[in-house]
């Protein structure tokens, strides 16, 4: 039985909006396996950018708890704040704001470990540097080029060499290849999954692109404003949705094969309700096509089949 | 050790690139010279010369005895140039830099923590920046009595809100980037991030406001002189000269050009340098 | 039957600047029946965009300059028409469709103003006020928005909203080609798939062509008929969506393209992406513009240019297939 390196209970992120809260993660249950990869798949504003931040406490959470190798993150103090963050880290999206303009290349990638004082000298520093960027790909006559200087797919690979600078265990990758074109993303997977199986990784790799999230993940979870709906080895998810949402979301996906040309595509109608102070209940219901009375009661996660979590009270 | 010859050679950097910048060295050379004059005015032309009234030489245009000509009480304005001068840049420099160091770290601190604090900085930085203020000025000068020290510190005083409201503009701007948070999820203490991923990113435009302030704050340092609260006569200063020459702009207009353009010249290479400075710090531009 | 609308030919655009010049299209030829949807594919910088706003003329036109070619639309060059004549095209007979629907509607006048005045400018059938109203909600309604929120500002409305109203605003004249510029990249995937059954559905209710520009096949394979792929400024290979999806024979960079997306159907260990990067477009690669990233490059492809082999209407442009005839 594999073992759980991390496991949100009961998470929950609001933010004040005026006098009313915006719940931009509401009462979400996940378990991570060490060594494994998480998907989280959803559209843009269900939360899944915020539960990675308030996973690592870049936000601190309203509700709920963080335990990371059986220890709670929301009770760290800033020191084991500190040690736990060279544990677990974080790959950003926008491959041009998340690298600091005013700083080389070898120095982005030096910063970490001269703040958490992983090597004792300087000359150490520079030569873990060296290697690290030999690990992702990227030459070393571009050491001291600034990001600018650099295509998005070199940027996100220093964005990565920064993050396995401290050595961690654990890496929240919020949305890594969406800025980039398609035959770059396809080099940036790659080396993640080289890297996970070289180094033990163990990822959440938040994404709102489901055939990328298939490709590289052993578990999804799909959110929907805050919440998330439906939870099951990526396998078991793709050939056997239970949740209507889950179910549109698959069949909204354009797929590159003539054979889906007449293919029937369920189109889910409506847009996202708001997430402010939202209403008891499904939050799917107002678009759902099999919304019946008994949805406007809250809605736990359950498991159906072995590992497969849905939050639906009448799951197809 | 070799994290210094790193710096330096970061320093070179930009001062290579600023050297390709023309009109910046204009505006060096320009304001080194006058550094170098108001320095050794005391070698240049005595002090004593500046104060020295003399009735059968007013009024006079500029001639080899006097090279600016001389003011309603015979004085050497060139005398009087070079060591208004001592007092005008100073004023200039020292009110510049105190209200960047006082304005800057309020600027910083609201901008990074937010919150309660920046409300409490801002809310009295817009009370400050209601007054107009030269009003301001003149009721610290007022109250604290009229000298060199409460001069300066009304100055401050003054322009303190503008970079208080600039600074933390900048940092804000930066603030929301995502390698902040990157440098927050790597353990970074707040100093380290405020001075190595916030300031460097944010001092373009603080750069380009110290040296066009430079300009301001001479020119207020000249309006309070002129109405008695700032600098004492007989010592000369360019702003109360300027003043002083508004009686005789008709008749003896050299009173008004020397020292006029004493101001505008450094004021002009003050604010070249700041563009210039600017382009120079910012890795973007390289070549 | 099928009638030609537009015909570009050996259509060449750079942009120059002082410091450098950008070879962004090199010479591409690509024809477009009544009626059909054309697709253009390929990365960032491989000059689909420009090619979209050569055909509307609206290139920077400090720097944009078309050294080569002709894009004849329904008979007229339209590269050598006046500018006046032009305006009567743009917005009328040809429309654009741009990427992001935040910042392609002006915020300060409601929905309804903006597609009046479309009408308006292009007002040939000497419509009275009465019918131009009408005819504004028409269009909304056609792009599924109650016609009630007429009077209703851009903010008010979410992203997939706006951008069915810049649909409305493109498709408000009637013009016989749309040029849609990733339209739905911006858009969340269930609302992208509201989105391109509402623009299929229009296409062939209106007899409208199109060219859908786009980065992802899987849009492609859902609403072209034909297809051309872009690379460095050349259409590499050109094909109905049964070439490029069936074929056997390929662009390497097609195959490359094909090989870098996940597929959803079959379980594969690893994704076979394009090594390197695109080329720099201040200086393209002498011969073939692919030869430094393609996996089967040979001593030829890197001093002379391929030609078109042909198949039919299938075209790939590379010396593979040119070498076995």
């Amino acid at each position: 039985m594999s073992q759980v390196l991390l496991e949100t209970k009961g998470l929950k992120k609001y933010f004040k909006v005026g006098k009313k809260n915006l719940h931009a993660v509401d009462d979400v249950n996940i378990k991570i396996n060490l060594g494994s990869t998480l998907g989280i798949v959803g559209e843009s504003g269900c939360g899944k950018t915020t539960l990675g931040r308030v996973i690592l406490r870049l936000h601190e959470p309203t509700g709920g708890d963080v335990i990371f190798e059986g220890q709670s993150v929301t009770k760290m103090s800033k020191k084991e704040l500190k040690k736990f963050h060279t544990s677990a880290q974080i790959i950003f999206q926008d491959p041009f704001s998340s690298l600091n303009p005013r700083m080389s290349v070898e120095e982005i990638i030096a910063e970490p470990m001269i703040v958490n004082k992983i090597h004792k000298t300087r000359k150490e520093i520079m030569k873990r540097t060296a290697e690290l960027m030999d690990i992702v790909g990227i030459s070393e006559r571009l050491a001291t080029a600034y990001p600018h200087e650099l295509d998005g797919g070199r940027r996100q690979r220093i964005g990565i060499a920064r993050a396995l600078s401290v050595d961690p265990k654990f890496i929240v990758c919020d949305e890594p290849v969406s800025a980039l074109d398609v035959s770059i993303q396809a080099q940036v997977l790659n080396l993640l999954m080289d890297l996970q199986r070289d180094l033990d990784l163990t990822y959440m790799f938040i994404t709102h692109d489901l055939s990328v999230v298939k490709h590289i993940s052993n578990e999804i979870a799909v959110m929907y404003l805050g919440q998330c709906v439906e939870r099951a080895p990526s396998r078991e998810l793709f050939a056997n949705p239970r949740h209507p949402y889950t179910k549109a979301l698959l069949s909204a996906i354009p797929i590159p094969d003539l054979s889906m040309r007449s293919r029937k595509i369920e189109i889910i109608k409506g847009e996202l309700a708001s997430p402010i102070d939202p209403k008891p209940g499904c939050r799917f219901a107002a678009r759902c096509p099999y919304v019946g009375d008994a949805c406007h009661e809250p809605q736990e996660l359950s498991e159906l089949s072995p590992n497969h979590f849905v939050a639906c009270i009448k799951p197809l | 050790m070799e994290s210094k010859r790193k710096k330096q050679s970061q320093l070179r950097e930009v001062w290579r690139r600023l050297k390709k910048d023309k009109t910046a060295m204009v505006g060096l050379f320009i304001i080194i010279v006058f550094a170098l004059a108001v320095i050794f005015a005391e070698q240049i032309s005595p002090f004593h010369n500046a104060i020295r009234q003399s009735g059968e030489h007013r009024l006079q245009p500029p001639s080899a005895d006097f090279i600016f000509g001389t003011d309603a009480f015979g004085r050497d304005i060139f005398t009087r140039v070079l060591h208004g001068g001592r007092i005008s840049l100073s004023i200039g420099f020292v009110t510049a830099s105190a209200s960047l160091l006082i304005g800057g770290l309020l600027g910083a601190m609201a901008g990074f923590y937010g919150g309660w604090g920046d409300e409490v900085i801002m809310r009295i930085m817009d009370t400050l920046m209601s007054i107009p203020s030269i009003l301001l000025s003149l009721a610290i000068v007022a109250a604290l009595g009229a000298n060199m020290t409460n001069l300066l510190i009304a100055i401050t005083v003054a322009s303190i809100p503008a970079f208080t409201r600039l600074v933390r503009a900048s940092v804000l701007t930066v603030v929301e980037q995502d390698f902040i948070e990157a440098a927050r999820a790597c353990g970074t203490s707040d100093f380290r991030i405020i001075c190595k991923h916030i300031l460097p990113n944010a001092i373009g435009p603080i750069i380009v406001q110290t040296t066009a302030s430079v300009s301001g704050m001479i020119l207020a340092a000249a309006a309070l002189s002129f109405i008695g609260m700032g600098v004492q006569p007989p010592q000369p200063e360019w702003g109360a000269m300027l003043s002083e020459a508004r009686e005789f702009i008709r008749t003896a207009p050299h009173m008004l050009v020397f020292p006029g353009f004493a101001i505008i010249l450094s004021a002009l290479s003050f604010n070249l340098i700041g563009d210039g400075l600017r382009d120079a710090l910012d890795p973007r531009l390289k070549d | 039957m099928s009638e030609k609308l537009l015909e570009i030919k050996d259509l060449e655009v750079i942009y120059k600047t002082d410091l450098e010049t950008v070879y962004a299209v090199n010479g591409i030829n690509l024809s477009l029946n009544r009626g059909e949807t054309v697709g253009i594919v390929g990365e960032t910088g491989a000059g689909k965009t420009t090619t979209a706003l050569s055909i509307m003329r609206l290139l920077p036109s400090n720097t944009g300059v078309i050294p080569n070619g002709s894009i004849t639309f329904d008979g007229q060059n339209i590269l050598t028409l006046k500018e006046g004549d032009m305006r009567a095209i743009r917005g009328e007979r040809i429309s654009m469709i741009f990427q992001d629907p935040m910042t392609s509607l002006n915020p300060v006048l409601s929905v309804g103003d903006q597609i009046e005045e479309a009408l308006i400018l292009h007002n040939h059938e000497k419509r009275t006020k009465e019918q131009i109203k009408m005819r504004v909600e028409e269009t909304l309604e056609l792009v599924g928005i109650p016609s009630f929120r007429k009077n209703e500002y851009p903010h008010q409305f979410s992203g997939g909203m706006k951008q069915r109203v810049v649909i409305a605003i493109a498709l408000a004249c009637e013009p016989e080609l749309l040029i849609a510029d990733e339209p739905t990249t911006a858009l969340d995937v269930t609302i992208q798939a509201q989105v391109l059954a509402m623009m299929k559905e229009l296409k062939d209710k209106m007899q409208t062509s199109m060219i859908m520009i786009t980065h992802d096949l899987g849009i492609v394979a859902l609403t072209c008929d034909k297809v051309a792929v872009m690379y460095a400024g050349e259409i590499v290979e050109f094909g109905t969506v049964e070439d490029i999806f069936r074929s056997e024979k390929h662009h390497p960079y097609t195959i490359g393209l094909f090989g870098s997306i996940p597929n959803l159907e079959q379980e594969s260990e690893r994704l076979d992406p394009i090594d390197g990067l695109m080329p720099d477009p201040t200086d393209l690669p002498a011969g073939c513009k692919f030869s430094p990233r393609c996996p089967s490059c040979m001593e030829i492809c890197k001093t002379s240019p391929p030609n078109d082999y042909y198949d039919g209407e299938h075209r790939i442009k590379c010396h593979l297939f040119n070498i076995e005839d």
